[in-house]
C-alpha cells in the first residue's frame, strides 16, 4: 500500500519517536552500568558518560551504535565498550597501569586467540593485530601510544580486544556472507601497510629505471608513474631515448627519435592503459569496487588471494605470510590462459617495497626478465610531462635525434664523442 | 771450613738444609741476637720481573693493536714500530686518517654520499693536519650544499695549515662561491693573520680582491670603493677590472663601468672574466649590438669556455629575426657539449629562467628526469621561464603541481611562489611570502639584496620595494 505525503510523514515520526525510545532505554541502561563504574564520581557522571559514549559510538562505530539502538548489543559486549570508553577518559575514572614488557602486536595476537571468527592461524591473527593497532591509533592516539609503550594493563587491552573482535564479526555479518571475503580483508591490511604504508604517505609519483631481457635481448627503459593513471616509458638505446610512450589520463601517444608524436590505438593503446595502474591490484580494492577472496593457504606457503576487477579481469595475487610481500601476481588472459609475474628482490624506497626483479611467465615458459636498478618516489613529474607532446624546436625527441646524430659522427669519426672537461 | 769469613757481618747463613728450601723470589736467613730465622725477599729479581712483565704485556697489546689496524681494519701503512713507540703514534693516527680519506673518496665515486662525508669527517678528525682530507671534506659540504659546514671545515683547517696556499686559496674560493662574505673578511683579517699569515700585505692581488668583493657584498659600494683606495695600483690590474665595474654599476656609474670594462678588455684580450663581465655589462646596460658582437668574439676566443656560450645564447636572446638560427645552433651545441655536466645544465635553465626560455627549460627537465630521475632543481626553473614569459596561468598550474607532493624542495624557491601568486592576482598571498622572506633574510642582507634583484630582474618592483623596505 503506498503512503501519501502526509502518512510518509507520519510514519518517519512514528519511526523517530519508537528510535528516540529505544535510544532512552538505552541511555538509562548504560547510566546503571556506568553508575557502577563511577560510584566514586560526582552525581550526574554517569548519566553524562552514557550521553557521551552513545555520541562516541555514533561517530566511532555506527555499525555498532545501530546495534545499541536495536537493543542487539549484549551486556557483555556493551560492558566491555563501556569500559575502553572509560578508559579512554581518564578524567572519569582513574586506573592503575602496569608496564608490559610483551610486543603489543604479540600481546594482541594472543588476546585474539581467544575470540571466535578472528583468524584461525597465527599469521591471520597477527594480521589482524596490526589491523587492531591501526584502528586503536584511528581511535584514540593516547591508548594507542599506551599499548606501544607496554603501559596498557592487560585488562585494557582484553576490553578491547574484545570490541575489536565484535566490530569484525559485525562487519563481516553486514558487508559480506562469504567467509573467504572476510578473511581475505586483514590479509590484505597487512599486506597493504607492509608494502605501501599509510595512504597519507604513499607516493603520488615514482620513476624507476631498469633492464629487460626477453629473448636474450637485454633494453634499458625508464618509467614514470603518477596517480591517477598517469605513465611515460622511455626506451633507451645507447644512451639515448629511441622511443617514448604516454599516456595522460585520456590520450595514449608514442613518439620516435626525431618524429613527431603519434596518438595510439587499439590494443597497443590497451597495453599502454593497463601498464598506467599505479598500485598494486590488492591496494584500495574496495574503494575500485573490486571483490577479493581468500582462495587458500597451503602449509607455510602463501597466502592465494583471488580478485575479480568490476571489468571482469581476474588476478590471483600470491602473499608471503611472513613478510606480507607479494611473490606472485597471474592475471587470466581472455583465452582463459593465466600470466604469470613474479616478484623478488624487494627493497624499501620510502615506505614502499619495491621488486626489483620481475619475471613474466606465459604457459609455464619464462617470457622476460626486468631488474629494476633504480627507484625514485614523487621526482616532481608534472602533469604536463605525460601529456601528449606539443610541437617544439627544442623537443625532447629532437634533443635526442641530435644527440644520436652526434654519436652517429663521432663513431664514424673513429672516436667518442667530446667530453667536457 | 767456617762460612764466615772474616770483616763480613756475622750470624748470616744462607741456605742452610734446614731451612725451607729458597725461591726466586725469596730466601730465608739467620740474623740477629739471639740468632732467628727469616724471609728475606729478592726485590731485584722481583722488580725485573715486574719490569718485564709489563713489558710483555704492552708489547703484546701494541702488537694486538697492530694486527687490529694491520689485519682486521686492513688498515694500509700503520707500522709495528710506530704503534710501539708511543711518540711515534701520530704516524698510526695520520696513517688511519689517511685510510679513511681513501675510503671517503671510494664512497663519494660510488655515490654514497651521507657515508663518504661520514667518513671524511673522521678522517678529519684522526688526522687534522691531513689538508687533502680537509679539503675534501670542505668540497662535498659543498657539493651538498652545506655552505656553513664547507666554510667551517677550512676554518677549522687554519689552526694547523694556515701557511698551506691550498687552503689559502680554498677558503677564498669556496667563501666566494658560497656568498659567505662575512666569514672570508674575518679569515682574511683575523683568523689568518693571528697565525702570521698576512695574505692582504702580500703580492698576490688576488685576495685582495676576494676582500673587496666581500667589503662590495657586506658594505655596499662606497666602503668596497674606500678600501679600494687603500691598495695602490689595483686600479692599473686588468684582473680587477671586473669588481672595479662591479662597484662603479653599484654606484650607479654605469658608463663608467662599461669603460672600464673597455678599456680592460682591450689591454688583456685573453682575460675571459673580462670579456665576460663586457658582455654582461653591455646587455645590461642596453648595448644590445654591442653585446652580440662581444659574445661572438668572445666565443670565438674561448669556443669551450662554458660561459662563453651562455654569453653569447643571452646576448642573442631574442631568439628572433638573424638571432633565431645562430641561438638554436650555440644551444644544441652547448647540450650536446654539457650533456653530462648537470651544474653546466644548471646554469643553462638558470639562463633560461632568468630569460623566459620555456621551451628550454622544459627540455632540461625532461632531461634532468631521464638522466637522474629526479626533476628538481630544473622543475623550479621551469616555473621561473614561464613567469617571466608572462604565461602565469601555466605557472599557477605547475607551482601547484609541485606544491603537492614536492612543498620541501620548494622552500628555498619560495619567492618564485610569491611571483606566481602576484601575476596570478593573489596579491595578498604573495605579500605574505615577502613578509615571510622579510623575516628570513634579516640576518642576512646578502640573500635579501639577491632576492631583490631576482625579484627586479623577473619584474616585479613592487615586490622587491616591498621585501627591501626597512622592517618596522
Amino acid at each position: 500500500m503506498a503512503l501519501g505525503p502526509k502518512g510518509a510523514k507520519a510514519a518517519a515520526f512514528d519511526s523517530d519517536q519508537a528510535a528516540d525510545a529505544s535510544m532512552q532505554m538505552q541511555r538509562q541502561r548504560l547510566t546503571q552500568m556506568f553508575q557502577g563504574k563511577l560510584s566514586d564520581a560526582h552525581p550526574g557522571a554517569a548519566e553524562r558518560a552514557a550521553r557521551e559514549f552513545i555520541e562516541h559510538l555514533r561517530e566511532s562505530s555506527p555499525i555498532a551504535f545501530e546495534k545499541l539502538a536495536t537493543n542487539q548489543m549484549d551486556d557483555e559486549e556493551l560492558n566491555s565498550r563501556a569500559e575502553v570508553y572509560l578508559r579512554d577518559h581518564p578524567e572519569l575514572s582513574g586506573q592503575s597501569i602496569i608496564a608490559s614488557t610483551e610486543t603489543p602486536r604479540t600481546r594482541v595476537a594472543d588476546l585474539l586467540k581467544g575470540e571466535p571468527g578472528i583468524g584461525s592461524s597465527d599469521a591471520e591473527r597477527l594480521a589482524n593485530a596490526d589491523r587492531f593497532i591501526d584502528r586503536l591509533k584511528e581511535l584514540s592516539g593516547a591508548a594507542h601510544e599506551s599499548l606501544l609503550s607496554g603501559r596498557m594493563t592487560t585488562e585494557e587491552l582484553q576490553s578491547r580486544v574484545k570490541v575489536f573482535a565484535a566490530d569484525v564479526r559485525a562487519e563481516a555479518t553486514v558487508a559480506t556472507v562469504d567467509p573467504a571475503a572476510a578473511a581475505a580483508v586483514p590479509i590484505v591490511d597487512s599486506f597493504v601497510k607492509a608494502n605501501f604504508g599509510r595512504s597519507t604517505e604513499r607516493a603520488d609519483s615514482v620513476c624507476y629505471k631498469g633492464v629487460i631481457t626477453e629473448n636474450g635481448t637485454k633494453r634499458e627503459f625508464v618509467i614514470f608513474k603518477k596517480r591517477p593513471r598517469k605513465i611515460r616509458i622511455h626506451i633507451i638505446e645507447n644512451g639515448l631515448v629511441i622511443g617514448v610512450l604516454g599516456f595522460d589520463g585520456t590520450t595514449a601517444w608514442r613518439q620516435a627519435k626525431g618524429q613527431p608524436a603519434i596518438p595510439v590505438v587499439g590494443s597497443d593503446a590497451d597495453a599502454v592503459v593497463n601498464s598506467a595502474r599505479f598500485d598494486d591490484p590488492l591496494v584500495d580494492y574496495r574503494e575500485r569496487g573490486a571483490d577479493v577472496r581468500l582462495e587458500g593457504k597451503a602449509g607455510s606457503g602463501p597466502f592465494l588471494l583471488h580478485i575479480r576487477e568490476r571489468d571482469g579481469v581476474e588476478m590471483v595475487a600470491a602473499v608471503d605470510p611472513v613478510k606480507f610481500s607479494e611473490v606472485s601476481l597471474r592475471t587470466r588472459r581472455e583465452n582463459g590462459r593465466w600470466d604469470e609475474m613474479k616478484f623478488s628482490d624487494y627493497r624499501k624506497v620510502g615506505t614502499l617495497s619495491f621488486a626489483c626483479v620481475q619475471e613474466d611467465w606465459r604457459d609455464g615458459a619464462l617470457r622476460s626478465t626486468t631488474r629494476i636498478t633504480d627507484v625514485r618516489l614523487d621526482p616532481g613529474l608534472l602533469d604536463r610531462f605525460f601529456a601528449f607532446p606539443q610541437e617544439s624546436s627544442l623537443g625532447f625527441m629532437e634533443y635526442m635525434s641530435a644527440l644520436a646524430i652526434v654519436e652517429a659522427r663521432a663513431t664514424k669519426a673513429g672516436s667518442a664523442p667530446r667530453q667536457a672537461p | 771450613m767456617s762460612p764466615i769469613e772474616p770483616g763480613r757481618p756475622p750470624a748470616i747463613r744462607v741456605e742452610d738444609p734446614s731451612f725451607p728450601r729458597a725461591r726466586w723470589w725469596a730466601r730465608y736467613v739467620v740474623d740477629g741476637d739471639p740468632p732467628q730465622q727469616r724471609l728475606v725477599f729478592r726485590l731485584g729479581r722481583i722488580l725485573g720481573v715486574v719490569c718485564l712483565s709489563c713489558l710483555s704485556v704492552y708489547l703484546a697489546l701494541a702488537t694486538a693493536l697492530w694486527g687490529y689496524y694491520g689485519y682486521y681494519r686492513k688498515i694500509p701503512d700503520v707500522s709495528w714500530a710506530d704503534v710501539v713507540v708511543l711518540p711515534r703514534f701520530s704516524r698510526v693516527q695520520a696513517a688511519i686518517g689517511a685510510h679513511y680519506f681513501s675510503e671517503a673518496k671510494r664512497l663519494w665515486d660510488n655515490k654514497n654520499y651521507a657515508q663518504a662525508i661520514f667518513t671524511a669527517r673522521a678522517a678529519v678528525v684522526k688526522s687534522p693536519r691531513n689538508l687533502d682530507a680537509r679539503l675534501f671534506l670542505a668540497g662535498c659540504w659543498q657539493e651538498v650544499f652545506r655552505f656553513d659546514e664547507a666554510v667551517r671545515t677550512l676554518r677549522d683547517g687554519i689552526e694547523f695549515s694556515a701557511a698551506d696556499a691550498r687552503l689559502q686559496k680554498a677558503i677564498v674560493g669556496t667563501c666566494l662561491a658560497c656568498g659567505r662574505f662575512g666569514d672570508l673578511l674575518e679569515m682574511l683579517r683575523k683568523d689568518l693573520p693571528a697565525k702570521g699569515v698576512r695574505l692582504l700585505e702580500g703580492r698576490e692581488p688576488v685576495y685582495r680582491l676576494a676582500e673587496l668583493r666581500a667589503v662590495l657584498e657586506t658594505a655596499g659600494p662606497a666602503e668596497a670603493e674606500r678600501v679600494a683606495a687603500h691598495y695602490s695600483g689595483i686600479d692599473e690590474l686588468p684582473a680587477a677590472a671586473p669588481l672595479l665595474a662591479l662597484i662603479d654599476w653599484d654606484s650607479g656609474r654605469r658608463e663608467a663601468a662599461f669603460t672600464r670594462l673597455q678599456v680592460a678588455r682591450d689591454r688583456e684580450p685573453n682575460d675571459p672574466s673580462i670579456q665576460d663581465a663586457y658582455v654582461d655589462t653591455a646587455l645590461r646596460i642596453g648595448k644590445s649590438d654591442e653585446a652580440r658582437a662581444a659574445s661572438q668574439s668572445f666565443l670565438a676566443a674561448f669556443p669551450d669556455l662554458e660561459s662563453a656560450q651562455l654569453r653569447f645564447l643571452e646576448a642573442h636572446g631574442s631568439r628572433q629575426g638573424p638571432d633565431k638560427a645562430p641561438w638554436m645552433d650555440a644551444c644544441t651545441r652547448f647540450l650536446v657539449r654539457f650533456r653530462h655536466r648537470p651544474e653546466a645544465l644548471g646554469r643553462l635553465a638558470s639562463l633560461a629562467s632568468s630569460q623566459g626560455w620555456p621551451d628550454l627549460a622544459y627540455l632540461l627537465y625532461q632531461n634532468s628526469l631521464q638522466d637522474n630521475l629526479t626533476g628538481f632543481p630544473f622543475a623550479v626553473y621551469y616555473v621561473g621561464s614561464l613567469v617571466k614569459a608572462g604565461d602565469f596561468r601555466e605557472a599557477e598550474s605547475v607551482w601547484h603541481d609541485l606544491s603537492l607532493r614536492n612543498s620541501q624542495q620548494l622552500v628555498s624557491a619560495s619567492y618564485l611562489g610569491a611571483m606566481v601568486a602576484w601575476g596570478t592576482g593573489h596579491e595578498s598571498e604573495a605579500l605574505q611570502i615577502t613578509q615571510q622572506l622579510q623575516q628570513e633574510t634579516a640576518k642576512d642582507p646578502t640573500r635579501r639584496l639577491r632576492l631583490v634583484e631576482i625579484f627586479n630582474l623577473f619584474g616585479f618592483p613592487k615586490i622587491a620595494d616591498e621585501l627591501g623596505r626597512p622592517q618596522s
